[in-house]
């Protein structure tokens, strides 16, 4: 199915082109995982992005079930690796939390998402 | 987001005038008007006298449009108003510490540089500097275009391949637009006056601009299937998500112009050569036909960019969920059975002789009627055989799960399961339940092989709009879109661990179920996942063992490491025994989700057993599964070496490695 699919696309997009469209970065994964649940607190999260992202413009907002800000200084994106994108976590105590991440990829796309992970010793 | 795609288009627009008009001045026109010097000197200023201010209005329209592009992409990207944007103190970071405004800077001083050098090109008095002072404009044209490249999608996955595609995709595209411009001002001037050396010349001049078009078509063809690929992927998501749509507008008009540029170069311009000095009025005609047909070419041309505006400012198809059109998808799997095989193939066969012998009846006089029927008669008879190719297919079945496969989606689907599917489909999915007696149609068995060969999208479906003239409810209304995913991925957990044929102890070709992903708690007091180990190469995850048990696996490790076995070993608490770094504390629903991929005995037994050990391959496949007393023995270490051997000769593929979460 899937070989034959490519082949079709293949003979279809033989009459034309495809434009230089731009993509956008991803949330591949993230630690701790969404919709996790982990046994001891982090104290930061890394977000793996399916694409290099603009150091400077990306943001992570942390947020504890009460809506209290929980994330420490402004998230910092890897320069060995551009797709890692870190931010500090203050003391978690048990509870759930909410992370809201807004980045913006080399191709200048913006993305944004949300997630949660529960703290449970 | 209207004032961005007109920004762009207009950018892509003057991009490409200003590098495609002086190219095919420089290789079409001048080569042929410059051996009669006279004619040139006679014809080329009013030539010029059209283009160059095209030229001028394309090079400074350019820069205000990338102007326009900058500051609006500029305000998506602070995520604020675009007035607001422009007044604050994003403008500079984004053009200095961005690819995106890097390769816009860089655009701008190679067009300027570009508009600064048309100047030269009326002062060039020798055919020599003339093609100098073209070549200059080109060339910066050019570089400055492709910068635009440089701010795309190839940016971001720098894959050579894109790059150049892109690239090439541009410098055809401008080659060529700059081309039908120059030619729409040619026949305009061949028109009127019938100098037969001039429509002569203006001939020779398409002609050779045809075979440059041959050329950028064929570098679109190339360049525009390699950014397919990288972008839409798969049929599905061209038939299915407003990108792929997109760019089916964009092929049809494409082919319209195609279609255009072939009639223009077969049939009209011929004439010009020989009609220029046989039949004045005929080339005057080909001139008036061909002007029109460029014109229309060129108004094609710009929807071309206009679309090609909208793509880029939207997401590619790879990443959208494709709505699929049809009721009915192609099922290769009717060819895995010889006489199905056999069966296509004479229908293969018959269809393409009826299509032959219907052309032969349109080619030759003789017998045409008997031929054409005979010819109609097999494709009808045949074409209903591919029907068994065709499976039946729902708007969903090409979505993938936005809710990554984890032992966490599995117990929330577990934890729905009870009192929204279990009345009919029993309490372990063996369509059993309560209800089920008394139903027509009865419930599927969900714990049945055949469960895995229906897309996650198809079974997504199912319980989102519920099963026609069957007792099977919708649940859109009850259950929210990520609760139904859970129920997927808690659905297709269940038929790995059936008891006919699913994972066994012993590790063959063919048998491997998706692991599901999970987090657990290292001994550090840090976070892992089992995704992030696999990338080391293949596991033993080790579920409750006993002391006994760790301990000889502990003192088998640097053996199972030669052979490349990682090993995990999972508990609810801390354990000794084992060495720290294959230590893991996870929470209970881990290996709950594990047993069922085992074959709980029930299916949803409450206390996982003591000691469940799996491979997990590097894919993401768990290949085998042991427990104490099962055969062969996994308590003999030679016996789990030998399992491991065979793990790395029988990959499976494709990769279960869900692609993303969101």
């Amino acid at each position: 199915m899937q070989r034959l699919s490519s082949l079709a696309v293949a003979l279809v997009l033989l009459l034309g082109g495809a434009g230089a469209a731009l993509a956008h970065a991803h949330l591949a994964r993230a630690q701790p995982a969404a919709n996790s649940t982990v046994k001891t607190a982090p104290t930061a999260l890394t977000l793996w992005f399916s694409e290099a992202l603009e150091p400077g413009f990306c943001t992570v907002q942390v947020t504890d079930a009460s809506g209290g800000r929980v994330d420490g200084e402004a998230a910092t994106v890897d320069p060995a690796d551009p797709k890692i994108l870190r931010v500090a976590l203050k003391p978690l105590a048990a509870g759930s939390y909410q992370i809201a991440w807004r980045v913006v990829s080399v191709d200048s796309h913006t993305t944004n998402g949300t997630f949660a992970f529960r703290v449970a010793p | 987001m209207t004032a961005l795609i007109l920004a762009r288009a207009l950018t892509f627009i003057c991009g490409a005038l200003l590098l495609g008009i002086p190219t095919v001045l420089a290789i079409a026109l001048l080569p042929p008007l410059e051996r009669q010097q006279r004619l040139a000197a006679e014809r080329l200023p009013p030539v010029l006298g059209r283009l160059l201010p095209i030229l001028w209005g394309a090079g400074l329209l350019g820069l205000v449009a990338g102007a326009a592009w900058f500051l609006l992409q500029a305000a998506s990207i602070s995520g604020r108003a675009v007035g607001e944007a422009a007044a604050s103190a994003i403008l500079l970071p984004v053009l200095g510490r961005t690819h995106f405004g890097h390769a816009m800077l860089a655009r701008l001083i190679l067009t300027i540089l570009a508009i600064a050098a048309i100047a030269f090109i009326p002062r060039a008095r020798t055919p020599r500097r003339r093609l100098v002072a073209l070549s200059t404009v080109a060339a910066l044209a050019a570089a400055g275009f492709l910068a635009l490249a440089g701010a795309g999608h190839a940016t971001a996955t720098p894959q050579a391949a894109h790059l150049v595609a892109d690239a090439a995709h541009l410098l055809a595209a401008g080659i060529w637009l700059g081309g039908l411009v120059v030619l729409a001002v040619l026949f305009a001037a061949g028109d009127g006056k019938a100098d037969p050396t001039w429509t002569a010349i203006i001939g020779e001049a398409t002609r050779r601009f045809s075979r440059l078009g041959l050329a950028c078509v064929a570098a679109l063809l190339a360049s525009g299937l390699v950014n397919g690929w990288f972008l839409v992927g798969t049929v599905p998501a061209l038939l299915g998500t407003a990108y792929g749509h997109l760019l089916l507008v964009k092929l049809a008009l494409f082919a319209a112009m195609l279609a255009l540029a072939a009639v223009n170069r077969w049939r009209l311009t011929p004439l010009l050569g020989t009609a220029a000095r046989a039949r004045r009025s005929g080339a005057r005609q080909a001139l008036r036909e061909l002007r029109r047909n460029t014109i229309a070419e060129l108004i094609l041309f710009c929807l071309v960019l206009l679309v090609v505006g909208a793509l880029g400012t939207i997401a590619p198809g790879l990443h959208e969920q494709p709505w699929w059109p049809f009721a009915y998808r192609y099922g290769g799997d009717a060819l895995e059975l010889p006489e199905l095989r056999r069966e296509i193939a004479v229908a293969v066969a018959a269809v393409i002789l009826g299509l032959a012998l219907c052309l032969a009846g349109a080619a030759w006089r003789r017998h045409r009627v008997p031929m054409i029927l005979v010819g109609l008669v097999l494709v009808g008879f045949y074409l209903p055989s591919f029907r068994i190719l065709l499976v039946t297919a729902y708007p969903t079945s090409f979505y993938r799960s936005p809710i990554a496969y984890t032992t966490e989606s599995i117990a929330r689907g577990a934890r729905l399961y009870p009192e929204n599917c279990a009345s009919c489909h029993g309490a372990a999915g063996r369509g059993d339940g309560a209800a089920a007696s008394g139903l027509k149609v009865p419930p599927a068995d969900l714990t049945a092989a055949h469960v895995l060969d229906h897309s996650e999208g198809d079974i997504f479906w199912w319980l989102s709009a519920g099963i026609p003239e069957s007792a099977m409810p919708g649940f859109a209304d009850r259950l929210s879109a990520d609760d139904r995913w859970d129920l997927v991925n808690w659905v297709r957990t269940l038929p790995a661990g059936r008891p006919d044929g699913g994972l066994t102890a012993t590790v063959d070709e063919t048998s491997g179920a998706p692991a599901p992903d999970f987090t657990f708690d290292t001994k550090e007091g840090t976070q892992d996942t089992l995704r992030n180990r696999l990338a080391n190469g293949p596991l033993l995850v080790v579920f409750q063992a006993p002391p006994a048990r760790l301990q000889q696996l502990a003192a088998a490790r640097p053996v199972l490491a030669r052979q490349g076995l990682g090993l995990l070993a999972l508990a609810g608490t801390a354990q000794s025994g084992l060495p720290d770094e294959v230590r893991g504390i996870a929470d209970r629903s881990v290996a709950a989700a594990y047993d069922l991929l085992a074959g709980a005995p029930d299916g949803l037994r409450g206390t996982p057993p003591a000691d469940l050990e799996f491979l997990i391959d590097r894919d993401g496949y768990a290949r085998a599964v042991w427990q104490p007393g099962a055969a062969p023995d996994w308590g003999d270490i030679g016996v789990l070496l030998g399992a491991i051997a065979r793990l790395a000769e029988h990959p499976l593929a494709p990769s279960a490695m869900p692609a993303h979460i969101h």
